[in-house]
């Protein structure tokens, strides 16, 4: 009898073996096979989410949740190289009522072909959530980013099937508050920022809950290298600003005024820790 | 010559009961000679004792809850119209006989059709569609057509010789006094009862009796439009008529006899139009690209709700749910007490076809896929409206807030497919604008998050502030243009850092004169955020 149950057990879909887990299988074959997963295009990332012989990478036809309280900390950059490559199927990739407006030039860069892209304004949380939903089981998108704050349980999950149903995938932003509660995505995320960005997987297909670790997000270095800066306003002394700005003022070629103002910035100005300069702009005037 | 008659002996009534079970007794009124008489009614009525030709006081002495209407002759115009319209496929010349009769021409279409039996029958099924009902004769000239069918009982007997003709009783001509056409159109036919009168006083009975008789005695007697009327109901003289010109929109209405409070219970009447919708459209390879919908309610005010497709529709079971859509989001005033269907964006069909020998099948088909977008967006446009759904594009300019904008997304899907299949002739192409792409980027980071309107960030202790202080990394990228429009821009954009690790995309506004700058500055900060990347 007892041994009937235990079979039985085994078999639920539900339940996963520790001996399934990542570190315990040995993967090797580094072409994407795209068997049910989108690679994130960070391996490290990839690796964490390497389970039952599939290749690593976002699941397909689910959906998962970024779970912070800031926005703009990185999250767009992270989710790029898989967008980019979603953006190659003949689908939408729809925003269902983003924070702030999705820079186009921006996307064009990145690579994301912006006939797919699809953004939904929706005033209130009920339509967010319906065209969610509609979006995601109609089979037309093939990745639907949404903020739905304040959506619960039953409304998640609905969601979830919608995502299964339509093969597409629903990429939720939701509060850091969330993590505490029960949620029917497969993969959950927690990302953060402090200095770099950092993301800990909380919940994730037949594996662990997954330690905090640094992901290196594209464009990182591009963005933040200072050898561009050229602050004419960074001076203290108020003479030196009063020069310059009539140095525009009496249509000196820039590029002189901006030689100018970086070889005072190397002689005056302290680096702060993080290898940039601390604006002090009471004196900027 | 053959000439097809249809007489819809009980179009006025038929107007509004046709689509709908009615259980109370309803009757249609007509003021003639300033008397309110019961032009027609249904069965429910008469079964209360009304009758034609009763004054209105009678009729509610005999039946209480009797709804009446009065006749509308606006309304029967247009219901003949769309009967015409809905027959047309059988015939090119259709002439419309107001009040209720309508005239096709079919000698030229007997070939096509298979001979008269089964033209008659296919004309027959396709009016019974529709729920009207009528009688149907044949004959040789369109007035004797026209006179048989008002007289004629038996179904099968449709087929008018010369026989037939010459036993019409002189009582039920249908002469006509002259002019009688510009009368009021709608009221029923003003025989010249003078003149018939005068006929049978001189012992005539039958039509066959008068047709025996010398031309010129008769027209000395009875003058020359009732010569001309007999030569046209014999076939001597021609008899032309105007032709009724197919209109190129559909448009159908159902008239309710009790007023509809309830939403829901105007889709059943919907779905009816619909029905006839999609056998127009299909009849004509047609496809539309919006309906309209109209209700009118008591107060006779329309409410229109224009309803657009992302593609062309021509199925009714893909525009339902539009429609449930819709509705879901509207709340009704007044009763309604009429409905209306209208396309008027049409446009030819456009008939898919895949490869019959597709090289990957486990890909879908582009076809198939922009049709699924286009069907996600009639659905979301149809519940949020337009305005809410939009799609992205960049455009000429160098203003961050300028150099995009927000497009329809069916016009994204129309101009994938064209770029798709430039793509796929040259694909160098693509690869020179991958390049492009890739030094563009190179040269000007540009943040993936844009605020809507710039926001002005505040010094606190000598620092820039958003949400804790913040570093500038790298900049100035100076943006200064479009001085020749009203929104000039002039501006040093700058990539900051907060102390948190989020990098902001921000710009410090300059002024061309150095006294503003002072007096400004000490008032106001000179810093905008407008950008984060995130």
């Amino acid at each position: 009898m007892n041994k009937i149950n235990l079979h039985t057990l085994l078999q639920h879909p539900h339940l996963w073996r520790a001996s399934d887990t990542p570190a315990i299988q040995d993967h090797h074959c580094s072409t994407h096979s795209n068997n049910g997963t989108t690679s994130s295009g960070y391996a490290l990332f990839d690796e964490l989410l390497y389970h039952n012989n599939t290749q690593g990478g976002w699941p397909h036809s689910s959906s998962c949740e970024l779970l912070s309280d800031q926005t703009g900390i990185g999250e767009l950059r992270f989710l790029m190289p898989s967008l980019v490559r979603a953006s190659n199927e003949n689908r939408w990739i729809t925003w269902v009522a983003p924070p702030f407006i999705p820079y186009a030039p921006a996307l064009h860069a990145h690579g994301i072909d912006l006939n797919k892209l699809l953004i939904i304004h929706s005033k209130t949380l009920k339509d967010s959530l319906w065209a969610t939903e509609q979006c995601l089981q109609s089979g037309a998108c093939s990745a639907v980013l949404a903020w739905p704050q304040g959506a619960n349980y039953q409304q998640l999950r609905r969601l979830q099937i919608a995502a299964k149903a339509g093969k597409s995938r629903g990429i939720f932003f939701r509060s850091a508050q969330a993590a505490k509660e029960a949620s029917p995505a497969p993969l959950r995320i927690c990302i953060a920022r402090n200095t770099t960005f950092r993301l800990k997987i909380i919940k994730r297909p037949g594996g662990w809950a997954s330690q905090s670790i640094r992901i290196p997000l594209i464009d990182e270095e591009a963005l933040t290298q200072t050898a561009t800066l050229q602050t004419p306003s960074l001076q203290p002394d108020e003479s030196k600003t009063l020069n310059l700005e009539n140095g525009i003022a009496t249509n000196q070629p820039q590029k002189q005024a901006q030689a100018q103002a970086q070889t005072q910035l190397k002689n005056d100005i302290p680096l702060s820790k993080g290898g940039s300069y601390v604006v002090d702009v009471s004196s900027l005037s | 010559m053959l000439w097809m008659c249809l007489h819809f002996p009980k179009l006025a009534l038929e107007i509004y009961t046709r689509n709908q079970d009615i259980e109370t007794p309803f009757a249609i009124e007509e003021t003639q000679n300033n008397k309110r008489l019961v032009l027609l009614c249904n069965k429910q009525a008469a079964a209360e004792g009304i009758q034609a030709g009763i004054t209105l006081p009678t009729a509610h002495g005999l039946c209480e809850q009797l709804i009446v209407k009065e006749r509308n002759d606006n309304l029967e115009r247009k219901t003949l119209q769309q009967i015409a319209s809905h027959i047309s496929p059988f015939s090119p010349t259709i002439t419309l006989q107001a009040p209720n009769t309508i005239l096709l021409e079919i000698s030229s279409c007997l070939t096509l059709f298979g001979g008269l039996k089964n033209l008659h029958e296919k004309i027959q099924t396709q009016i019974q569609k529709i729920n009207y009902s009528f009688k149907l004769t044949v004959a040789k000239t369109p007035l004797a057509a026209e006179l048989a069918a008002e007289l004629i009982e038996e179904k099968n007997k449709y087929l008018i010789n010369e026989a037939y003709l010459k036993q019409i009783p002189i009582s039920a001509l249908n002469y006509r006094l002259p002019n009688s056409n510009k009368q009021r159109a709608g009221q029923s036919i003003q025989r010249d009862m003078k003149t018939l009168q005068r006929l049978q006083g001189m012992g005539f009975r039958r039509l066959g009796e008068l047709l025996a008789l010398p031309k010129p005695e008769l027209g000395r007697r009875f003058g020359k439009p009732f010569l001309i009327y007999l030569d046209k109901l014999t076939g001597v003289t021609l008899d032309t008529r105007e032709t009724f010109e197919l209109p190129t929109y559909f448009e159908d209405h159902i008239h309710f006899v009790e007023e509809l409070t309830a939403l829901n219970s105007l889709l059943f009447p919907l779905k009816r139009l619909l029905t006839n919708m999609e056998h127009y459209l299909q009849q004509r390879q047609q496809a539309t690209a919006s309906i309209v919908i109209l209700l009118e309610n008591r107060l006779n005010q329309i409410i229109s709700i224009d309803i657009e497709f992302a593609e062309p529709q021509c199925r009714k079971d893909k525009i339902l749910p539009l429609i449930y859509l819709r509705f879901e989001t509207l709340t009704l005033s007044e009763p309604i007490i009429t409905v209306g269907l209208k396309a008027n964006q049409l446009m030819e069909q456009q008939i898919k076809t895949n490869s019959l020998f597709s090289q990957d099948s486990s890909v879908f088909s582009n076809e198939e896929t922009n049709s699924d977008r286009a069907n996600l967006i009639s659905r979301l446009t149809a519940r949020l409206g337009n305005e809410q759904v939009k799609s992205l594009m960049l455009a000429e300019d160098h203003r961050p807030e300028s150099c995009w904008s927000y497009t329809s997304p069916a016009t994204q899907i129309a101009s994938n497919n064209i770029h798709r299949k430039k793509t796929h002739r040259n694909k160098e192409d693509k690869n020179k604008t991958q390049k492009n792409r890739k030094s563009e980027q190179a040269q000007q980071p540009r943040p993936l998050w844009l605020l809507p309107q710039p926001q002005q960030l505040p010094y606190r202790k000598g620092q820039l502030f958003w949400h804790g202080p913040l570093a500038l990394l790298s900049g100035p990228e100076r943006i200064d243009t479009a001085w020749w429009d009203n929104k000039p821009v002039n501006r040093d954009y700058y990539i900051a850092r907060h102390h948190r690790g989020e990098l902001l995309w921000i710009f410090k506004k300059r002024t061309r004169t150095l006294a503003t700058t002072q007096v400004q500055s000490q008032e106001k900060s000179q810093w905008f955020l407008h950008g984060i990347f995130s």
